[in-house]
């Protein structure tokens, strides 16, 4: 029995491997369709963007890694979503390097979606997409003073002075709502210069392994709303009455659950009956 | 030699750290330009330095070509990535020549969407496995703590899927409304709204406190490791 | 008689009558045009914005929006600028700028932007391409008016107000941090003079510090070189500077038991800064003849292309000790679990919350947050580092008994809302 929990407790970490890629696989080709409950949180975003006027000017913030496409692309679809549906004007900026191409993507994505469906979105009218700029906080900074100076122009190399979604613009306190979809910490630096100088009310979208760290702003009434990881963004989805790349990615996130569950709850019973049974032999 | 190496840095460190601090409380010139000015500076000169970054790197995988060291094909191949991709990215984009430049449908772009992106995504998703093997090790039983950190990991755990939520259904459903504190998903933001926001605060002040500490030893030149020095 | 009796009741049913549509339903107020609209300087700014400040109108429904028009002459058109609901923006929301007073909640006030003198600026791009956008010179005397409209009928006053931005001296808003931050650096500075006197001052043990030695030892015993990385960050964040001060420790011993030090970077200033640090380390510790740069070198700027680059390296030549210190994203388990695998023995130590708890799992030694800006301190064991150290330990109870003091007196101020003295404590520990 020692023998067996002993080679429980050094089980090679490949079968491990093994059946959690089969637990992500089976999931994706035979959905669960498991039920989705909204948490307070993700209502805090949605409601914020579902209130506002017709014509308001919401700033979305593309800080994420192209590595973090998979769980954060599906939340800036639904976000992106949710303001053209309610006829918001969106405007699109990134704090990071990497974070450039994902903006421009979603832009892309968003824009031929609803002209297949019949709207047609003006680029420069309707949303607008600045793309990267340099100097993080100091940048942030800037654009609260003065968005189109420290912009200059937007992805496309357009004159951010003679876009129309910027007329009104001055600086980032112009903006209704703010959207944070990141991947590290750079909420915090929205935080401290977007809400806390220039009052700007903030959403953020985040990684689920970032979200537990931003339940602090949350609580201090900095944020709105988190919507963190799959499960945030398969909440969101289902707002918008839809089934995504978040819904489904839930799926497989709630096997994996599941299964390093079963793994811990093995680990130990072996780490138990090993002890227990070791402890008899030095009884005897 | 000294002067320059040693005692003139000290002093740049010491008279930007004192002025970027004053300009924080005094938004009047000279200190507002200080501050735009030493912002911009830092952001160009952080620019310039990816020469440093692109000499190191060259000169590193062309001593393995050279040396024809073990793995030398990836050096290749670092250099033609390196090369394809600074190329399409730099040449700007125009109506004529739609493949140049980071716009949509550029080859840059192509290079970001189905390579970076993708083995960038990859490397990310090692997280997953790793997790669950650390996990494994990790939790066990072995002292009270352990215990305590075992069984909150394993609420929150499955009070963040929908499986946690059908089986706190049934429990209050089937079971009795009286065991709603047992709520898996009521646990779980228990959890996250108010020991874990603690924690995380306690460590957030003493870090803010380091820092202030830390500066003011870099900034008055008693902490000065980072040179060189001892 | 009887007729009076009749004449008063037939007076009563007729008034009753003229009033009963009335009973239930809301007088509805008449829209009326604001008066007493005044301009002033935003106090405590670099000289970009104004304040607009006008006395809330009598029977001010909250169904109305300000309107604020904005213009660069007094005879030019007036631009709206910004609706505002009658509800919002009083003078009692802004304590920094006009205090605790009651009078505070009878005006509003709103921030505005001036017009800005513009100028052209030509960008060229590669090929020759030009464009012209505009840059902001300075800020013009901007006109006002004000306006109301319940949604169907806009009113816009007759008065014009004019002001010219002007940059301030102090930042009266950010007082409270600046005493804060006085009162902490006194306390530190007087902990580094106390030290220079007493040095002999307790430090309480760092465990992943003090098996440097060990890890490092074990290195040349098995032949095998140490890898060092100083994360996330370049060199402008205070945990890399940290994290390259432990380095030139770890370099020195590295030097004295003459094994080999691997510091793959991700920045090239913090490349070229651990470059020089381990080369004075091997000087100091008189081996300048040991010492390879190529031994330091750059990876990529790209999170993930760095850490696999991190992890080949691992993987590759097996080092016997891994360091990772400084700031760490989602990288920090995929480094430190695929060190695991090689067998290393592993000191990590992140300032970055999230990560804490991966490095605890799959390191042997892991420094907790501010352990990580107090190792260098520890290490060198130099009575003013010290000091300044235990100047962090009397900041953090001046912390703890505010933080009682003011969650007792928040809660207590719940009971007393009007009590002036809990909202100046509040809005003490407020940061702007």
């Amino acid at each position: 029995m020692i023998k067996f929990s002993d080679r429980l407790l050094k089980i090679d970490r490949r079968i491990i491997y093994s059946l959690l890629a089969i637990a992500i696989i089976i999931p994706i080709f035979f959905p669960l369709n498991l039920p989705v409950k909204i948490t307070d949180e993700v209502r805090g975003v949605y409601n914020e963007i579902d209130n506002l006027p017709p014509g308001s000017k919401v700033l979305v913030v593309y800080d994420y890694e192209p590595a973090s496409r998979p769980e954060v692309d599906p939340m800036a679809l639904a976000v992106m979503r949710h303001c053209v549906r309610k006829d918001l004007k969106v405007v699109g900026i990134s704090y990071l390097e990497l974070g450039r191409g994902n903006g421009e993507n979603i832009f892309n994505m968003i824009q031929s979606e609803f002209e297949e469906k019949g709207k047609h979105l003006v680029y420069g009218e309707d949303l607008a997409y600045m793309g990267f700029k340099p100097g993080r906080s100091a940048m942030i900074l800037n654009l609260g003073k003065d968005f189109k100076g420290t912009c200059v122009t937007d992805y496309r190399g357009n004159d951010a002075y003679s876009m129309p979604i910027l007329e009104d613009i001055e600086g980032l306190g112009d903006f209704e709502y703010l959207v944070c979809l990141h991947d590290d910490s750079s909420v915090s630096i929205w935080i401290l210069y977007g809400f806390e100088i220039v009052g700007i009310k903030i959403g953020a979208c985040c990684t689920a392994v970032m979200a537990p760290g931003i339940y602090a702003n949350l609580d201090a009434g900095q944020l709105t709303g988190i919507v963190g990881g799959l499960k945030g963004g398969s909440e969101y989805e289902k707002l918008l009455n839809y089934r995504g790349m978040a819904t489904s990615g839930m799926d497989s996130q709630t096997v994996i659950h599941i299964l390093i569950v079963i793994f811990i709850l093995i680990g130990n019973f072996s780490y138990l009956a090993k002890e227990h049974y070791l402890k008899k032999e030095q009884m005897r | 030699m000294s002067f320059f190496k040693r005692r003139l840095p000290l002093l740049i460190v010491l008279f930007t750290g004192i002025v970027m601090m004053i300009s924080y409380y005094v938004p009047h010139k000279p200190f507002s330009q200080f501050w735009d000015g030493a912002n911009k500076w830092y952001m160009l000169i952080a620019g310039f330095t990816m020469v440093l970054g692109v000499v190191s790197l060259v000169r590193n995988h062309y001593r393995k070509i050279r040396q024809g060291k073990q793995g030398f094909g990836y050096s290749i191949v670092m250099f033609i990535a390196m090369i394809v991709t600074a190329v399409f990215g730099v040449i700007p984009h125009s109506e004529s020549s739609p493949i140049w430049g980071n716009r949509s449908g550029s080859v840059f772009m192509w290079i970001f969407d189905y390579i970076n992106t993708a083995a960038a995504g990859t490397v990310y998703s090692l997280l997953a496995f790793y997790i669950a093997s650390a996990a494994y090790r990790a939790f066990r039983v072995r002292t009270l703590d352990a215990t305590i950190m075992l069984i909150t990991a394993l609420i929150v755990m499955i009070g963040r899927v929908p499986y946690g939520e059908m089986f706190s259904d049934f429990l209050t459903n089937s079971i009795g409304k009286g065991l709603v504190f047992l709520r898996l998903d009521n646990l779980t933001s228990f959890f996250l709204n108010y020991p874990v926001v603690a924690t995380r605060r306690a460590i957030t002040l003493g870090l803010g406190l380091a820092t202030i500490s830390t500066s003011l030893r870099v900034i008055l030149g008693i902490e000065k490791t980072y040179m060189g020095g001892d | 008689m009887k007729q009076w009796k009749f004449l008063s009741l037939a007076l009563f049913i007729s008034m009753f009558v003229m009033i009963y549509p009335g009973i239930g339903a809301q007088t509805p107020v008449e829209l009326k045009i604001p008066t007493g609209l005044e301009v002033i300087d935003t106090p405590s700014d670099s000289g970009e914005s104004l304040l607009l400040k006008w006395p809330k109108m009598e029977n001010e429904s909250i169904q109305w929006s300000y309107v604020i028009y904005r213009s660069s002459s007094p005879d030019g058109e007036f631009k709206e600028v910004e609706k505002i609901e009658s509800s919002k923006e009083y003078g009692s929301d802004n304590p920094q700028w006009f205090g605790f007073d009651k009078e505070n909640a009878n005006f509003h006030v709103y921030k505005v932007s001036p017009v800005w003198e513009m100028r052209d600026l030509v960008l060229r791009s590669w090929g020759g391409k030009e464009q012209t956008t505009q840059e902001r010179v300075e800020p013009l005397k901007t006109y006002y008016k004000i306006g109301v409209t319940d949604g169907e009928q806009t009113l816009i006053g007759k008065e014009v107000v004019s002001g010219i931005p002007k940059e301030n001296w102090y930042r009266r808003d950010r007082f409270n941090g600046n005493i804060i931050l006085i009162i902490l650096f006194a306390i530190v500075i007087t902990f580094i003079l106390h030290a220079q006197r007493n040095p002999n001052l307790f430090l309480r043990k760092i465990p992943g510090i003090d098996a440097v030695d060990e890890a490092v030892g074990r290195a040349t015993e098995m032949g095998k070189p140490i890898l060092y990385s100083t994360g996330y960050y370049d060199i402008s964040e205070l945990s890399t500077i940290c994290s390259v001060n432990i380095l030139a420790h770890v370099a020195k011993k590295v030097a004295q038991y003459d094994s080999r030090l691997i510091v793959p970077c991700k920045y090239p200033v913090a490349m070229t800064v651990c470059q020089e640090v381990v080369r004075e380390a091997y000087i100091n510790a008189g081996r300048p003849d040991a010492f390879n740069a190529s031994d330091i070198f750059f990876i990529a700027g790209e999170q993930f292309s760095y850490t696999i680059g991190v992890d080949s390296i691992m993987v590759r030549e097996k080092p016997a000790a891994n360091f990772f210190l400084g700031t760490f994203a989602a990288e920090a388990l995929i480094l430190a679990e695929t060190g695991a695998t090689t067998g290393a023995i592993q000191i990590a130590g992140t300032d970055s919350n999230y990560q804490i708890p991966f490095f605890i799992v799959a390191c042997d030694y892991c420094l907790i947050s501010e352990e990580l800006y107090a190792a260098s301190a520890y290490l060198a064991r130099n009575p003013q580092l010290i000091g300044s150290l235990k100047g962090q330990d009397a900041g953090k109870m001046l912390l703890f008994f505010a933080l009682i003091v003011g969650t007792l007196m928040v809660t207590i101020g719940v009971f007393f809302p009007d009590a002036e003295i809990f909202n100046i404590i509040k809005q003490f520990f407020t940061v702007r």
